[in-house]
């Protein structure tokens, strides 16, 4: 039963798993049809940055593609994919990487997570500008 | 205000490290966005037989001085470019060639720009004027402004675990130690702060009216099929400098000098000669 198992749970688990080869789709789960809103014909073939958001693209080809050269593989990655409708549906991206360049992408829906994200965003954002706005106050006082 | 400072510090704090041939033509190699010298390995080892080899981290990357970064010295490109100009003092170069990635690239516009004599020709590899399009010029660079917001929140959110990371690896305690992360693996993650930072400034920069300046050599080397700069935007660079050669590889993405090693040297080489012959 080696292979035939885990096959069959590639089929039936819940999240998206990609296989790509040279940039390209080279085979995906039923899952994965689900969460991009395309069947398996239409995804094989398709480029990875033709599946992200735009700054998820920007975000995978500069930061995340270094990291899988270095390193085989990423985790816990929050980005966003097109899904159905052109809907853009947060996930949360592990891969690895083979030496032949073969590409192993694991994506988990993460809507619950990106609200949190977003939220303690807002609060570091907001005490950035306070401080270097407390910054600013103390190198004017020293002019 | 130039800031004068020893040499040793700049060395330091842009974790500047030498090799190759003494007295060969230097390369100056500079990273792009959130990454370090690192990018560089497997297209340097080509040109130590010939070349002196500089590699440095540039300021919040890699194994560079956090302590210095200074939000205000670094809140444009001048900054970075100040560094490389600083790094070329201390090393005290002539004639060398700055070979810059991405937003490294723009850096070395700037830097040539401002010490011409040190960096007398350029390599960019995959780089841009300006990611973001501009309607009034119809210049398409393929970001909009909304997907500025949304790379700038993608990065914040993405390395706001870099202090997670870090702590066990600073204390030497790996969390995860079957994963084997040592130092040398943490790599193309920083502070998150400085991250972000680093992203507004990299992603909405625009060195467009300046590239008519660019009187040195200059080559734009442009990945086929790369999904962060179109294949147009290095053409519209080179067509501006006054001696721009563009030259596009058949590698794809953005990093040709991870993903085809081979091919990114043997441009560059071909590059480096034509110019020898060109002196």
């Amino acid at each position: 039963m080696a292979g035939v198992v885990l096959t069959s749970t590639a089929d039936r688990t819940p999240v998206a798993v990609l296989e790509l080869e040279d940039g390209r789709v080279l085979d995906v789960n039923p899952a994965a049809c689900r969460l991009l809103g395309r069947d398996t014909g239409d995804l094989v073939g398709r480029r990875l940055s033709e599946l992200l958001s735009v700054g998820s693209r920007f975000f995978f080809e500069t930061h995340c593609r270094p990291i899988l050269a270095a390193r085989g593989e990423v985790a816990e990655v929050s980005l966003e994919v097109r899904g159905a409708h052109g809907r853009c549906v947060p996930v949360l991206l592990y891969g690895s990487c083979d030496e032949a360049g073969r590409l192993r992408l694991v994506l988990v829906t993460a809507f619950e997570r990106h609200a949190h994200d977003a939220e303690l965003r807002r609060m570091r954002r907001r005490e950035r500008a306070h401080n270097d706005l407390q910054a600013l106050k103390i190198g004017r006082a020293h002019v | 205000m130039r800031t004068v400072l020893p040499a040793a510090d700049v060395l330091v704090r842009n974790n500047v490290s030498v090799s190759g041939r003494h007295g060969g033509r230097a390369l100056v190699f500079v990273h792009g966005f959130a990454c370090d010298q690192r990018m560089w390995r497997h297209v340097t080892p080509a040109f130590a037989p010939d070349h002196r080899i500089v590699l440095l981290d540039q300021v919040g990357g890699g194994r560079s001085d956090l302590g210095a970064y200074d939000p205000a010295r670094y809140s444009s490109l001048e900054g970075y470019a100040e560094d490389l100009v600083q790094v070329a003092e201390a090393l005290d170069l002539h004639d060398a060639v700055v070979v810059g990635h991405s937003v490294g690239a723009a850096a070395a516009v700037l830097a040539h720009l401002k010490a011409p004599e040190r960096f007398t020709a350029l390599a960019l590899v995959n780089p841009s004027p300006r990611y973001v399009d501009d309607p009034e010029t119809g210049y398409v660079g393929g970001l909009t402004p909304s997907d500025v917001e949304e790379l700038l929140a993608t990065i914040d959110v993405n390395f706001a675990g870099w202090a997670d990371v870090m702590a066990p690896v600073i204390m030497n305690q790996p969390r995860h130690p079957e994963l084997g992360r040592e130092l040398t693996d943490i790599f193309c993650e920083t502070d998150p702060d400085i991250a972000s930072r680093w992203a507004r400034v990299s992603f909405l920069s625009d060195i467009r009216e300046l590239l008519p300046a660019v009187g040195a050599p200059t080559l734009v080397l442009q990945c086929a099929d790369d999904p962060i700069v179109p294949e147009e935007v290095g053409r519209w660079m080179a067509d501006r400098l006054s001696a721009g050669t563009f030259v596009l590889m058949e590698a794809t993405g953005h990093c040709p000098h991870l993903s085809a090693p081979g091919e990114t040297a043997q441009a560059l080489a071909a590059f480096l000669a034509g110019d020898a012959r060109a002196a």
